[in-house]
């Protein structure tokens, strides 16, 4: 069973901070989407509405076709897992647990068992008193083990060291086949997770700048390096989104449809066209000389 | 039309569930472990006073009798945590913010009943090793009861009073969640309010008390008074949940 999501013309605020502003689309479900962006660009606030954390003042939120605040019949389908907070002080693994299997409609037992073992969660400690990766991992076989509909990993795994975090990629990957669901990942670790995005979501500001599927939205850009006067003249008039220089050399990223008739000149120039990565290109596309870091 | 209505129904089941989890943790944390320290410290207390021959007239006093405090201080300090650390997380595993009333009423109206059981059975028990020893408990606060063997009077008082300490404590975490300490306290005249109230109606414990010996206050009949108790319990939890069916769950 997946969800679709459906969000139109949604605007938050937070006093005179607009958290998001005016953001609509559309997701079919059955994906994995990937929502990236940069600090205080907007993304838990986003999934704070779909997994009704907080109720929704402008705008209309759908999931699976109906309003999921105070609607028990969507929120027991929606699980978002976020990075802190997931246990009360004083609980233990096996409480946490335990209430998840109590209002997961869908809760797999047997799979929480096997992924507390393959992560090594000491059942009887408090959750307070787990690493920060053991807490991760606690958050994570929760949202798997729920086989929600919709599954929201809210850069829950952060904490993770890297060979864990590949665990969770390829058990996340295993699991959505036998399993199919809409899973949203939001994530700063683009390089590293951006293989499982199916679709792809770039907030900036609060505003939904990009919403397209990954092979096109890398199809978008372009990377044409190569003598710096012959660059300049292939990409005239195209959206440059960025540019390296050393020596004669260039080399100028470009976000834009590339015509086949520029992409044959290039070629017959002796010019490079490479694709360009998904941070990259996110890179590009939120940044802000104007802004320092959020 | 979408296939996702929430009806009458899957409200209560969930929020019959979310009480079964919230009865099972007052059970675990209230029962086996803060019951039998209450038993040993008041058993202790109960050894004491056969040792001097009696506290203060020579009489022997009900010990038992101040089982009271606690038996409503600590449900009051665990619907603080259940308002305001359980009440997010249960919504983070997809109850909302009705099903955990639900739950929460449910939860205050078992340990209500779990409590007054307990102070009750304490209560005859304390009357039974008295009479070994040919004494009868006398009590020094007012209560509904006049004589500790009046086991009606005494699990009633013992029920309202756990019920609205702890209506009053989900109300109080409720405000703490969302405001923060500060004006969390500032709130607190407001929060304890029905706490108070329902002391002064009782006529008993220390606002009773105060009542009757700094104002002259008497007692309205019970079959005012009782009714007016559990509607100013009842208000109380609806108003936490209109206080927290609005509630953000914070990042």
């Amino acid at each position: 069973m997946t969800l679709g999501i459906d969000l139109r013309n949604v605007t938050v605020r937070f006093g005179d901070v607009v958290a998001l502003d005016d953001v609509s689309f559309s997701l079919e479900g059955g994906k994995i989407y990937g929502l990236l962006g940069r600090n205080g660009s907007g993304k838990t606030t986003l999934l704070s509405l779909l997994a009704a954390f907080r109720p929704v003042r402008e705008g209309k939120v759908l999931v699976g076709g109906a309003e999921p605040f105070e609607n028990g019949a969507v929120t027991e389908q929606v699980c978002l897992i976020r990075e802190s907070g997931i246990a009360v002080e004083g609980s233990t693994v096996k409480d946490l647990l335990d209430d998840a299997a109590a209002f997961r409609p869908r809760w797999d037992a047997q799979y929480a068992a096997r992924l507390s073992e393959m992560f090594q969660l000491p059942r009887k400690k408090t959750v307070s008193k787990l690493s920060r990766g053991q807490q991760s991992a606690l958050g994570i076989t929760i949202g798997l083990a729920s086989r929600a509909p919709l599954t929201i990993f809210d850069e829950s795994y952060l904490g993770l060291d890297v060979p864990s975090r590949y665990m969770f990629y390829d058990e996340l990957l295993r699991d959505y086949m036998e399993q199919p669901r809409t899973v949203i990942l939001s994530s700063h670790l683009i390089e590293e997770i951006g293989r499982l995005f199916e679709e792809v979501l770039i907030l900036d500001r609060g505003r939904l700048i990009s919403h397209e599927e990954t092979e096109t939205l890398l199809m978008s850009g372009a990377a044409v390096t190569g003598p710096a006067h012959l660059v300049d003249k292939v990409t005239e008039g195209l959206t440059v989104l960025g540019q390296q220089q050393l020596g004669g050399t260039k080399s100028t990223t470009v976000f834009g449809e590339i015509s086949d008739d520029t992409r044959a000149r290039a070629r017959a120039a002796g010019l490079e066209l490479g694709p360009v990565g998904l941070q990259d290109l996110f890179v590009h596309l939120t940044r802000d000389d104007e802004r320092g870091p959020a | 039309m979408s296939a996702f209505v929430n009806t009458a129904p899957r409200t209560w089941r969930r929020g019959l569930r979310c009480g079964r989890q919230l009865g099972l943790l007052m059970a675990r944390v209230g029962g086996l472990w803060f019951l039998p320290i209450v038993v040993v410290v008041f058993f202790a207390l109960g050894i004491i006073q056969a040792g001097v021959g009696g506290f203060e007239d020579g009489s022997w006093r009900s010990v038992w009798e101040d089982s009271l405090q606690p038996m409503r201080y600590f449900p009051l300090a665990m619907s603080v945590i259940v308002g305001a650390g359980l009440m997010p997380n249960y919504v983070s595993l997809g109850l909302t913010r009705r099903e955990f009333s639900v739950g929460a009423a449910l939860m205050v109206f078992a340990s209500s009943v779990g409590f007054a059981v307990a102070g009750t059975l304490g209560h005859q028990i304390e009357r039974a090793v008295f009479g070994w020893f040919d004494e009868v408990p006398t009590l020094n606060a007012p209560h509904l009861f006049s004589d500790s063997g009046d086991v009606l009077a005494v699990f009633g008082e013992y029920s309202i009073l756990t019920g609205v300490h702890m209506a009053a404590g989900l109300l109080i975490g409720a405000t703490y969640y969302r405001f923060g300490g500060l004006i969390g306290t500032a709130l607190l005249p407001f929060t304890v309010a029905p706490i108070l109230a329902v002391e002064l109606l009782l006529s008993a414990s220390y606002f009773g008390n105060v009542a009757i010996d700094g104002f002259g206050w008497e007692r309205q009949p019970l079959p005012l008074v009782i009714p007016a108790c559990l509607g100013i319990i009842a208000v109380t939890l609806w108003g936490h949940y209109l206080f927290i069916r609005r509630q953000a769950i914070k990042p």
